[in-house]
């Protein structure tokens, strides 16, 4: 899927992952914020933004 | 990696109704304006291109007023520089329904060694969807980004040991 190739860059250039979401859920009733793990998280998912914001596109 | 633009609720890939492939993205705006993103949109389809199923038609999906705007500038903009059809459509966001997992993280599933020590990191499925470090290791394994990145990524990304050391290899042998 085109999606993927541009995920991979998007993640490359510091954007996060995929929408903060549960599979299969949805974003309305999503958690949203840190991952529910917290001991010996790698680095850089250990330190979240204060500001996020979402961006959603389909690339055909 | 998703579904949406359509009313169906809860699909799925192999049922997924009137909605459309879709990834959806958190980010930070101190670091990446939407502007760039959406630049890296438009350069990353072709919106001449007429899309013969819902599944896989080109949208952006605008949260709000500004992305609508900006949405629809930039769709002017290719417009007016390719002299053509644009058929990508700017659509209101409405929801978003994440893909079954094994449409996430592609390239990271298939380095099983790597794959689980994130899963020890992260024992959910959508806490690993939702990792900053598996989106990044992801794109290295997929072939984006060079050695150099890495040296100054790799300590942030929480791979020890054999992990780790496959990963700088794989990204060493796609240069």
């Amino acid at each position: 899927m085109k999606n993927r190739w541009m995920l991979f860059i998007l993640a490359l250039l510091g954007v996060f992952g995929p929408g903060r979401l549960s599979d299969a859920q949805d974003s309305s009733s999503a958690k949203t914020g840190l991952p529910s793990t917290q001991k010996g998280l790698p680095p850089i998912d250990a330190t979240v933004p204060l500001n996020t914001q979402t961006a959603t596109f389909a690339l055909g | 990696m998703g579904y949406a633009g359509g009313a169906k609720e809860n699909p799925t890939y192999h049922n997924l109704g009137d909605h459309t492939e879709t990834l959806q993205i958190d980010y930070d705006p101190s670091k990446i304006s939407y502007e760039t993103l959406l630049e890296l949109f438009w350069k990353e389809h072709d919106p001449t291109s007429r899309a013969w199923s819902r599944q896989y038609q080109a949208v952006v999906f605008y949260h709000d007023e500004e992305q609508k705007r900006l949405a629809v500038a930039g769709r002017d903009r290719m417009a007016a520089k390719l002299g053509k059809i644009i058929y990508t459509e700017v659509l209101p966001y409405s929801r978003f329904y994440a893909a079954e997992g094994y449409h996430q993280k592609y390239y990271l599933r298939q380095h099983r060694q790597i794959l689980m020590q994130f899963q020890q990191h992260y024992p959910q499925a959508a806490d690993l969807m939702n990792s900053t470090a598996a989106a990044r290791v992801n794109g290295y394994l997929g072939g984006y980004g060079t050695s150099a990145a890495l040296e100054t990524d790799i300590d942030r990304l929480g791979l020890s040991g054999a992990a780790r050391e496959e990963l700088v290899e794989r990204v060493g042998n796609k240069e």
